[in-house]
């Protein structure tokens, strides 16, 4: 019945071919670059389609609406400066005193818990909010105080800055025995209660069977937002005598923050066995991580296992009508709550259980994956600092920095002198600051940080790396990990099978290949937004080759001098990024070059890094004369450091200052009393040599007594590394940026790499 | 009310409003000649409006994917992972020859939903093949050797390096 000629592909018009190659994936790409001149030309002619791929490469999405040529050569410029880890912009920031232990970064908010009321930082009742400057859209950064009037303060908080939302975890008053917890959800534009939410307050009841509660039992939060979906992980102080009497206990519950419904709440495994007379839940959740809106893996330190669930979804909105419907403790009165449905099991590596068992367990992964763009619309002005380019002279940067302190003076010292309501409504320009470019919602890794019980110097700690992409399809398509049926081949031990309640289980070796295992744990400690779509953070500490002799002499080999080991001492900032694209091209052109594959990760010395050794050695030894000279100052901060400490960090402070080196000639850092407020410095760029690739190739970890076996793993990273002086306290990576939480007498600076 | 859409072999199809308003050039054509404020004197079967380059046997398939969509809006924006619902997979289907046909077509009609869906039709034929496999596919002849390119940079001569078996 067909008259009409035969249509074919490539004759359709220029901008229709255009527009239907847009829409294909990385591989159907690849191939039509190799099909016939057409295809080729039109693909790397074409302004959008070179976009497109750009942005699949990767893995980034973008909703911005700026030109596509503009949005290219942005790309462009992002995406190498991440390659080589040269930073566009360099700065150091100061964080404002009494921050406590809660933090938060997200789309480029740096967010941290503030003590305003109580100097000693027990009780956070407000947030010091940080928005990073961007390089890639030229945004400038700003910082506010954010308060929730009404809220008596809070023991820890989350946010999601795409919904707009503050999930904070309320203190409870000291009076109430009880483990009842609320969760407020609040705007982070207002701190007003969200409209979204139908209920701003959150409730649960965790199970408490003591039979004479006296005193509030301690817990510590993990919170993640996904979505619509927001799970809080109560966990008890394991030490206390209650819980290991298994009258209390660790609860995940996940809810429908919206409607305020209970979509599930899990407590471990059935109560299966007892101990002292009272029934104890086995394996109990100690972390989790949202893998999409629907699913969500936790694991516990029981079994040693990833076990990835299924979120049920609310059966109607008219049976939770009641916000706040926590779960019942007595089972009966009411319906029980929604559990989780466990759809595929990852054991990890077997121990041996005589040797080691496993202490604690922490698993990460950011952002999370239902955040989609971050859109600032109605944030509050706070204190902009304008983001000078590099090219920006000395002397306005450091006006611009004075003025930005001047501001930040009162803004942080009074700050409940400024609403942010008010200043919210004095935002006019309807700027437009959503990110350009954020990760895909499928580009994420998963860290998995294990603490182990094991025997002294073999591995304390282990950190496991696997893709969601790994885990979603052990979910979606098990059948890629079940063993072929042929009879030929039978290792069970190794093979993936179905339990009895068919939850798939994957032996560690059958996921082994898509996963990477070291035995290193991220450095510093003590921080964990460590991981940001395919990229993973970490650090280690050395001493520059030409200092060792030095080192030596000051008797470092031997007991150490903190003070002169921070001078000495430098850090090695390692990004593993380990998205698949970019390891196949590094290892590709390794293979071009026909070069031997690179060592797996040895300490090589960078070329062209003698330079800024020199230069520090010349400044470590001017920093400890300043040291010996100038009085002790900074002391009057009132900080949990110990004075040593304070000294110590004067050292570093000589050596981070010669790290922003033009400025350390205009401005000596002798000027600046430290005391005071800390200028911004809007340093130019450090000249520093492009990053060299390093391929982390498929690796054996040995058995050491710990494991059953040698542990192999298949999962491949590029490692790009760069040297810093001094200690970092903090390290964290954005989509952006790299942040180094620097402790420089007792303050703490930020010092942000923009990429 | 209904509207008469004509083929280009003169094949006469008569849609009720919402099933026509999802055909932008119909909807346009409509509201300019204000019909459906009823100005024109409009019977259902005076009134017509010729899609001259517009098969029967394709603007009727056309027609099944307007009807399933006169209730609801669909995607009409994305990019490369996002999912369609299986309705529209089993519709647009894998006759690569069909898509493109829906695919000029939905582009006259002025139909961006339809349009989207079948270059999603399009990306799901050509996935997993490599590009021996497209040209077979499409017809075409392989005119092209990678070697007489030398000056390509990096981020372009991506393809090299994608493929490449590792």
């Amino acid at each position: 019945m067909r008259t009409q000629t035969q249509t074919q592909l490539v004759n359709l018009p220029p901008e229709l071919l255009i527009y239907v190659l847009a829409q294909l994936d990385l591989p159907a790409l690849a191939a039509c670059h190799q099909v016939c001149k057409l295809l080729h030309n039109t693909l790397l002619t074409s302004t959008l389609l070179q976009y497109r791929t750009l942005l699949l490469l990767h893995a980034l999405s973008s909703s911005s609406l700026l030109p596509t040529h503009t949005l290219l050569s942005r790309l462009q410029a992002h995406t190498s400066r991440w390659r080589r880890l040269l930073p566009g912009q360099s700065y150091t920031h100061p964080l404002p005193p009494n921050t406590g232990s809660t933090y938060e970064l997200y789309g480029s908010l740096f967010v941290r818990g503030l003590a305003i009321s109580s100097p000693r930082g027990t009780a956070t009742d407000a947030l010091h909010v940080l928005q990073l400057p961007s390089a890639v859209d030229e945004r400038p950064g700003r910082e506010w105080i954010w308060r929730a009037p009404g809220t008596q303060g809070w023991s820890d908080f989350t946010l999601s800055p795409s919904e707009d939302l503050v999930a904070l975890v309320a203190k409870r008053p000291a009076s109430q025995s009880l483990p009842r917890f609320e969760i407020h959800l609040l705007t982070l534009s207002s701190g007003l209660p969200h409209p979204s939410a139908r209920s701003p307050v959150l409730q649960h009841d965790c199970r408490d069977t003591r039979p004479n509660p006296q005193r509030a039992a301690g817990y510590s939060y993990l919170l993640q937002i996904c979505g619509s979906s927001l799970a809080c992980l109560f966990l008890p102080r394991e030490q206390t005598a209650e819980y290991v009497r298994g009258e209390i206990g660790e609860e995940l519950v996940i809810w429908d923050w919206r409607t305020g419904g209970v979509r599930a709440v899990y407590i471990g495994e059935s109560a299966d066995y007892t101990r002292g007379g009272k029934s104890v839940w086995a394996d109990p959740p100690k972390t989790f991580s949202f893998l999409d809106e629907e699913t969500i893996l936790v694991a516990g330190t029981d079994t040693g296992a990833l076990e990835i669930c299924t979120i049920p979804s609310l059966p109607s909105l008219s049976s939770n009508s009641s916000a706040g419907s926590g779960s019942s403790p007595a089972p009966g009165s009411a319906s029980p709550p929604p559990q989780l449905i466990k759809r595929v099991r990852l054991l990890l590596p077997p121990l041996r259980p005589s040797n080691a068992a496993i202490l604690s367990i922490l698993t990460r992964s950011d952002p999370s994956p239902g955040e989609g763009p971050f859109g600032l619309k109605k944030m509050p002005e706070g204190v902009r600092f304008a983001s000078s380019s590099s090219s920006a002279s000395a002397s306005t940067s450091a006006s611009a920095s004075t003025s930005a302190a001047a501001h930040a003076g009162p803004a942080l010292s009074a700050a409940p002198a400024g609403s942010p309501n008010e200043e919210g409504e004095s935002e006019k320009k309807a700027e437009s600051s959503s990110e350009l470019f954020y990760p895909s919602p499928s580009a994420r890794l998963l860290t998995v940080s294990l603490s182990l019980d094991s025997p002294p110097d073999t591995v304390p700690d282990l950190t496991i790396f696997v893709l969601f992409s790994t885990l979603l399809v052990a979910l979606h398509s098990p059948e890629k990990f079940l063993p072929s049926p042929s009879p030929s081949h039978k290792n069970t031990a190794a093979q993936a099978y179905y339990d009895a309640s068919s939850i798939l289980v994957l032996p560690w070796p059958a996921w082994s290949a898509h996963a990477r295992i070291t035995d290193t744990s991220h450095e510093p400690h003590g921080y964990v937004c460590y991981t940001h779509g395919y990229r993973y953070i970490t650090s280690s500490l050395f001493i520059p080759p030409h200092l060792q002799a030095q080192a030596q002499q000051a008797g470092l080999a031997g007991l150490l001098a903190p003070d002169l080991l921070q001078g000495l001492i430098s850090t090695r900032v390692e990004v593993w990024d380990f998205n698949p694209a970019m390891v196949r091209r590094v290892r590709w052109e390794q293979e071009q070059a026909r070069g031997p594959p690179s060592p797996p990760h040895a300490d090589e010395v960078e070329p062209g890094a003698e330079v800024q050794w020199e230069e520090l050695e010349q400044l470590v030894e001017e920093g400890v004369e300043q040291w010996l000279d100038t009085d002790e100052d900074g002391s009057e901060e009132d900080d949990d450091e110990e004075e040593e400490d304070a000294d110590a960090d004067e050292g570093m402070d000589e050596g981070t200052d010669g790290f922003e080196e033009d400025d350390s000639g205009s401005e000596p850092p002798a000027e600046v009393d430290p005391g005071a407020q800390v200028p911004v410095v809007f340093g130019p760029s450090t000249p520093r040599v492009p990053a060299v690739e390093q391929l982390l190739v498929p690796a054996t970890l040995l058995a050491q007594d710990v494991f059953v076996d040698p542990l192999q793993s298949g999962l491949s990273a590029v490692v790009r590394s760069m040297e810093v002086p001094g200690l970092l306290s903090g390290l964290f990576i954005d989509g952006e940026r790299v942040i180094m939480l620097i402790k420089r007498g007792g303050r703490e600076m930020l010092k942000v790499d923009v990429f | 009310m209904s509207i008469t859409l004509i083929s280009k072999e003169g094949a006469q199809f008569l849609v009720s409003k919402p099933v026509a308003d999802r055909i932008g050039v119909v909807r346009d054509c409509a509201y300019g000649a204000d019909f459906w404020l009823g100005y024109a004197v409009a019977t259902d079967d005076s009134m017509g409006i010729t899609l001259a380059n517009v098969t029967s046997s394709i603007l009727s398939k056309i027609l099944v994917w307007c009807e399933h969509y006169k209730d609801m809006e669909p995607l009409v924006d994305g990019d490369s992972n996002m999912e369609f619902p299986e309705w529209d997979m089993a519709y647009i289907g894998h006759d690569m020859n069909q898509i493109l046909f829906v695919l000029e077509a939905a582009d006259y009609l002025h139909i961006p939903g339809l349009l989207l869906l079948a270059c999603k039709g399009i990306a799901d034929v050509l996935d997993g093949r490599n590009p021996r496999g497209i040209c077979d596919l499409l017809g075409i002849v392989m005119d092209f050797s990678h070697r007489q390119e030398v000056d390509m940079d990096k981020e372009n001569g991506y393809w090299r390096w994608f493929l490449h078996p590792t």
